[in-house]
């Protein structure tokens, strides 16, 4: 079936699809204030024009094209555009101040690399295993899910969990309006005719994640800082020779981080740049430039991003908020991820594994050469873009179903949303709940039905119970996470600051 | 003075509290349309009552949580202020008004006024920039969409379909 998938990928219009999106990725993903999440919503309505294949393999591609970019103003500017270059910074940063920030891109990229590979190899062998499993599940075993993709609002809340639940039940809220799942009777539409169709996805999206992101740039210049002279990206046989352990340490403690539901890229990026200093024979060379510092929170990142594949398409859990996204443009495709994704539509799900696959080689072979481009359209002024960006939401809204009432609907939420930015809202579990509430709530009534009211089918239940309680290890485990994570954060940020 | 008048205000009520507020507001809205939708139920636990029943509770005891707990010593939110803020909501009316127009002068016409409006108001680029920078941009969004994509755009007062 890989092999098949790779003969599809190698299609011409599917791999310009994986180059042009692993480029806007890395581009998107070097840009702070724009990011792989406002990326993925901008593009989503461009895509739906596409066939599911096409689409698919550009919104992937952005999503792991980003890992790449974050990368280099991390490096060079000791700005990270996402959460889980903050590692990236500690070390590799340094090593350009000493004029040694060629090796470390090339070690940054070739640690992605790796582990994007390895992350893909189980992918390769992971997820039909857990599908297999999936495909018992019944309505019980679904809600049991639905629950256990709860979890994920905990490493999605930032610092605040209640925040988080608000913002949840507030996506369930607005997935119920139109008709009810039960008897179709309108609901939450209050007489306004076009909300009986309910409120389009994309639309809340582009609202929530890109509209707002602008405004809540609004005034900043962009990045502002220029990049210290770069020489050969090529790092020498003894660099590579020191950071090799260290990437395939990262690579698998991403990979194994990246297979639990709910745990995000920077929780693995940040634990192992923790493991790599514990293990070192010379931990105070950490944050003064070690090579390994950079290779080993590049790796997990990469890996948890890859391994965050396995738990999106066979039980239909995002663990990122860029993959909360993907989710919805599988869902806007008509395709169901979960247990019958392997069954019914194998061959799509291969064809976007080996994509990847492709997409990750073509971005190591481009993505060197072309860093000084790309450090050069860093210096691109945000007030340029913004305009353009926002009349690309606008427009990039109503071509989802030719309705104006959809762009009010994406500029009522921009305008939500960046409220609930500067308020430090967390807007991803609400998008989560939002998509996964009609599943939910069908697979809750399905249950009282079969059980006639009785809430023991989630205890009567092998699968359900099962997945109930890892629920609940999970939930106390990424509390745990996060918090370690947070405090990490803090004392770097403290430690800047001085 | 405007600043210790929102200074004040913000110590009165701390944002998570005005949060908690709308969150409690939006669950007894949820709560009156499952008590609604109730008589058409299958079972006490089957219908389309029970769902927003269910999050309409959390709704309103979390966001009581949220009243109760919030921080009136946390750092009052940072808008912005003068000059920055009549851009901001200049922008976003801008915005609305681009989707007032769309359908009723189309998209050329439309799109390059509320271009110019941004790039004049929300960027800071003179007439000229503003000018060059809209017809480039409602050309390239257009060809894009229209040609490339072959999504129709509402027509108007020009159109090059």
């Amino acid at each position: 079936m890989l092999m098949s998938g790779f003969g599809s990928a190698l299609a011409p219009m599917n791999l310009t699809m994986a180059m042009l999106g692993a480029l806007i990725g890395s581009l998107a993903g070097m840009i702070p204030g724009v990011g792989p999440t406002p990326a993925i919503a901008i593009l989503m309505p461009l895509t739906t024009v596409l066939g599911p294949a096409q689409g698919t393999i550009m919104l992937a591609g952005i999503y792991y094209g980003a890992i790449y970019g974050g990368s280099t103003t991390a490096i060079l500017l000791n700005i990270p555009a996402e959460l889980q270059a903050v590692p990236v910074c500690l070390d590799g940063y340094p090593l350009a101040m000493k004029g040694r920030g060629g090796p470390a891109l090339g070690i940054a990229a070739i640690s992605s690399f790796v582990a994007g590979v390895l992350g893909l190899i189980g992918l390769v062998f992971f997820a039909p295993l857990l599908a297999d499993q999936a495909l018992k599940f019944g309505p019980a075993e679904y809600f049991s899910l639905m629950v256990l993709t709860l979890t994920v609002i905990v490493n999605l809340s930032g610092n605040s969990i209640v925040k988080g639940l608000i913002m949840g039940l507030g996506g369930y809220l607005c997935s119920m309006v139109g008709l009810g799942v039960a008897s179709g009777h309108e609901r939450f539409t209050f007489g306004v005719q076009p909300l009986s169709a309910g409120i389009e996805m994309v639309s809340v999206i582009i609202g929530l994640f890109a509209i707002a992101e602008v405004f809540h740039t609004f005034g900043e210049r962009g990045v502002g800082a220029r990049a210290p002279k770069i020489g050969s990206v090529y790092p020498g046989r003894s660099d590579l020779k020191e950071a090799a352990p260290a990437m395939l340490r990262g690579s698998i403690v991403g990979f194994l981080l990246g297979l639990l539901p709910g745990c995000s890229p920077a929780v693995s990026a940040f634990l192992s740049y923790d493991l790599e200093k514990k293990l070192s024979r010379n931990p105070g060379e950490f944050g003064q430039g070690a090579l390994r510092g950079v290779a080993a929170p590049e790796a997990a990142g990469n890996s948890t991003c890859s391994a965050g594949f396995i738990p999106l398409f066979t039980l239909g859990i995002p663990s990122s908020p860029p993959l909360a996204i993907l989710l919805a443009g599988l869902m806007i495709y008509g395709l169901q991820p979960g247990p019958t994704l392997f069954e019914g539509t194998g061959s799509f799900v291969w064809t976007i594994i080996a994509s990847m696959f492709v997409g990750n080689v073509m971005l190591v072979v481009l993505h060197l050469p072309l860093v000084g481009i790309w450090v050069k359209l860093t210096e691109i002024p945000l007030r340029l873009l913004q305009p353009m960006i926002l009349l690309l939401c606008v427009v990039g809204a109503y071509s989802v179903r030719n309705s104006m009432f959809d762009v009010l609907v994406a500029l009522v939420f921009g305008v939500a949303g960046y409220f609930l930015k500067m308020g430090k809202w967390p807007l991803v579990p609400f998008i989560l709940c939002f998509m996964l509430g009609p599943l939910t709530e069908r697979s809750f009534i399905q249950s009282m039905s079969i059980s006639n009211g009785s809430f023991s089918i989630f205890v009567e239940n092998p699968i359900a119970l099962t997945i109930l309680i890892v629920a609940g290890v999970l939930f106390v485990t990424s509390l745990l996470l996060m918090r370690r994570t947070n405090l990490r954060l803090r004392n770097v940020q403290a430690a800047a600051l001085e | 003075m405007p600043s210790d008048h929102a200074d004040n205000v913000s110590r009165r009520m701390p944002p998570d509290r005005i949060g908690g507020i709308i969150a409690m507001a939006m669950g007894a809205v949820a709560l009156s349309e499952s008590w609604r939708l109730y008589p058409l139920r299958m079972g006490t636990l089957v219908g389309d009552h029970i769902m927003p029943g269910a999050v309409g509770g959390f709704l309103v005891l979390l966001g009581l949580g949220l009243v109760i707990r919030a921080d009136a010593t946390a750092p009052r939110l940072r808008f912005p202020r003068g000059l920055a803020a009549l851009r901001l909501c200049s922008s976003f009316g801008i915005l609305f008004g681009y989707w007032y127009l769309m359908d009723r002068i189309g998209y050329v016409v439309s799109t390059f006024v509320v271009a110019v409006a941004l790039f004049g108001l929300m960027s800071g680029y003179g007439w000229i920039k503003s000018l060059l920078y809209s017809v480039v941009l409602a050309a390239s969004l257009g060809y894009l969409f229209m040609n490339l994509l072959n999504i129709p755009l509402p027509s108007g007062i020009i159109s090059f379909d």
